[in-house]
């Protein structure tokens, strides 16, 4: 993707935010005991938003000679990570027992950033295995024993 | 007396030393720095009470601001943009096999800079705070744009994406029960949303999951070759003659450079080094491992710690990004920051004056015991740093509401924020606009309120009208700037044929 296509498409999905944003803004009710409503301020916000997008977008559109390229390096990495991130806590929402979730997601990421060519030594696995642990038995320590938060 | 011998009470004694190991370790870690360690901290210290919270990240931030340094000179890597002019003459003194004694140096301007910041905050605070009790809604108001404002200003190049940042942040603050009326707004039936976006998720969000989607993208095999060789150091008194004079430029510069919103410990750092250099009797020993070279720039970083938190304190303004998230922890105890808190927490604003001494102290004394050891830690590479953040960052914003609902606020925005950084969006000004978002809108109202709907009240007292003057000044800063620049570069043009 050209970098100006991206320059473009950030601002027209926070114009689409700011859509709903402001529909909301609009259909709030009018205060009766204050000049200023609840709703004043956003919609001064919004409106604000809405031009500075529009004025971004343009200004990505008609860039002359930004033949530069928008590339994130390691995609699927950073996919892997979000979705190990939504599945934990996914799974510790509906299943509870954190310390099972914490582990498995600190190990698979571990695994996943530490990866040699798909093959693991036993050095490596046994680091994983270690730092895990060791990383479960702190936050134990820290929110079970000291902050007495239940986990 | 009854203040002193609260804040020397082992529990905050002991978190002093735990904050400012905190800070050492995660500000000498590449990539991480000062705003990304005391957002880490800030979710574990809702439990603790108002004083010894807010001394424990006043001690983060103390030890982050020393911690860069430690990385800058072993790796030629600042660990905080205060520490990125450190480098210049800490990494070749690093690699004379001097890297023990540069950080000697550092450490020793790092704490006289700190301990000059901690006097002028508690002389200086009180009276511009009494001062500051004249402001009205409206110059409240507009001290709240001009903060917004002065970070995109003064600290990014991009006018319109550092704008869009404001706004949206404020938009993003706006999400919750409108004070005034009683309003759910933004919340669509979720109750969890119904005090606002909870601030720690939306820190987080800021600082913390970008920060690691951005290693996670670019820097995850990483190796940091470290130099710290011969960790021997000595300081005797004619290195400390060497060292005085660049250490007083830079605590002075330091202390009044932070007191500025936006401009913070990396401007005060560099603008010390430079100022040094020039008045230095042997400038030309500048960038091959000059002591001065080292001193000026740590003085004047851990100086602005303390300039930083006089405008948040006695008037409600940040700083700095890193004095916006303290912020934060005042907003956590339901404290509003500025001049209500000397009327409403004289107790509390002691407490930080001393306890400010007190991490000063505990920096050296950590400093002196664990810099050799951290300037080992600093090599670990982030495929390991990575899953610990996160899992640590997921734990922190849990663990304040236990609300699932504040894990996927952080996730979404975290995600979107990533989008951002990577097309050069400031992320600074949204946090800090998020933050301030509640004052702004409550003295907007307000002004509004009192005069009937009639918006020359925010330009009729002579008060607003130089606070007026000050924004129209900081808003014109930059495009006299970029006009000035473009002059220059047409000049360039036709000079060369």
């Amino acid at each position: 993707m050209k970098k100006k296509t991206a320059e473009a498409l950030l601002p027209s999905m926070l114009l689409l935010i700011d859509v709903f944003y402001l529909k909301e803004a609009f259909a709030g009710k009018k205060s009766s005991h204050s000049i200023v409503g609840a709703y004043t301020f956003p919609k001064i916000l919004g409106i604000a938003l809405a031009g500075m997008c529009v004025l971004a977008i343009v200004l990505a559109l008609i860039k002359k000679g930004d033949e530069e390229k928008f590339h994130i390096p390691r995609p699927a990495m950073i996919g892997i990570t979000i979705a190990a991130m939504a599945a934990f806590f996914v799974l510790w929402r509906l299943v509870g027992m954190f310390y099972l979730w914490a582990t498995i997601f600190v190990l698979f990421l571990l695994f996943a950033y530490r990866d040699e060519n798909g093959r693991f030594s036993a050095k490596n696995i046994g680091f994983n295995l270690l730092l895990t642990a060791v990383l479960m038995a702190v936050i134990y320590v820290l929110f079970a024993l000291v902050m007495k938060v239940t986990l | 007396m009854e203040i002193i011998s609260s804040i020397l009470q082992p529990l905050n004694l002991v978190l002093c030393f735990l904050g400012c190991f905190l800070g050492l370790l995660i500000g000498a870690l590449p990539g991480m720095g000062t705003t990304m360690a005391i957002a880490l901290v800030l979710p574990f210290a809702y439990k603790l009470s108002p004083l010894t919270a807010i001394l424990l990240l006043l001690c983060v931030y103390q030890g982050a601001e020393y911690g860069g340094s430690i990385s800058a000179i072993t790796l030629n890597i600042p660990g905080t943009a205060g520490a990125s002019a450190t480098v210049l003459d800490g990494h070749p003194m690093s690699k004379r096999g001097q890297a023990g004694q540069a950080l000697r140096y550092s450490l020793v301007a790092s704490t006289i800079g700190g301990l000059f910041g901690a006097l002028v905050l508690a002389f200086l605070t009180e009276p511009i705070g009494r001062f500051s009790l004249i402001f009205s809604a409206p110059d409240l108001f507009m001290l709240g744009m001009i903060a917004c404002f002065a970070v995109i200003m003064l600290a990014t190049d991009n006018f319109l994406k550092g704008m869009i940042g404001i706004v949206f942040g404020l938009m993003l603050s706006t999400v919750g029960t409108d004070i005034f009326t009683g309003t759910p707004r933004y919340t669509y039936g979720l109750t969890g949303l119904y005090d606002g976006i909870y601030t720690i998720s939306m820190i987080c969000a800021v600082f913390a999951i970008p920060e690691m989607l951005d290693l996670v993208s670019s820097s995850l095999r990483t190796r940091y070759v470290s130099d710290a060789g011969n960790m021997k150091s000595h300081m005797g008194l004619k290195d400390y003659k060497r060292i005085a004079k660049p250490v007083a430029c830079g605590s002075i510069l330091g202390t009044v450079i932070g007191v500025f919103p936006a401009l913070g410990g990396g401007v005060a750092a560099w603008m010390s080094y430079t100022f040094t250099k020039k008045t230095s009797k042997h400038p030309e020993e500048f960038g091959k491992g000059s002591p001065e070279g080292i001193a000026a720039p740590e003085a004047a970083n851990n100086a602005s710690v303390g300039g930083a938190l006089i405008p948040l304190l006695a008037l409600g303004i940040p700083g700095s990004t890193a004095s916006a998230v303290i912020g934060a922890a005042f907003m956590m105890f339901g404290l509003q920051v500025g001049p209500a808190l000397f009327s409403s927490s004289q107790e509390l604003l002691n407490g930080i004056y001393y306890g400010f001494f007190i991490s000063v102290i505990a920096l050296y004394v950590l400093g002196r015991l664990l810099t050799p050891g951290f300037a080992k830690v600093v090599t670990v590479k982030n495929s390991i740093l990575v899953p610990i953040i996160l899992l640590f960052t997921i734990l922190g914003i849990y663990a304040g509401d236990k609300d699932f609902l504040n894990l996927w606020v952080a996730l979404g925005l975290g995600v979107l924020f990533f989008l951002f950084k990577k097309l050069d969006y400031p992320l600074a000004p949204m946090c800090i606009a998020f933050i301030l978002g509640p004052v702004i809108e409550k003295n907007y109202k307000r002004s509004l309120d009192l005069s009937a709907g009639d918006i020359s009240i925010f330009w009729q007292s002579t008060c607003s009208k130089v606070i007026l003057a000050i924004l129209v000044l900081i808003v014109l800063f930059p495009i006299v700037r970029a006009v000035l620049r473009s002059a220059k570069e047409r000049q360039t043009d036709k000079a060369q044929p």
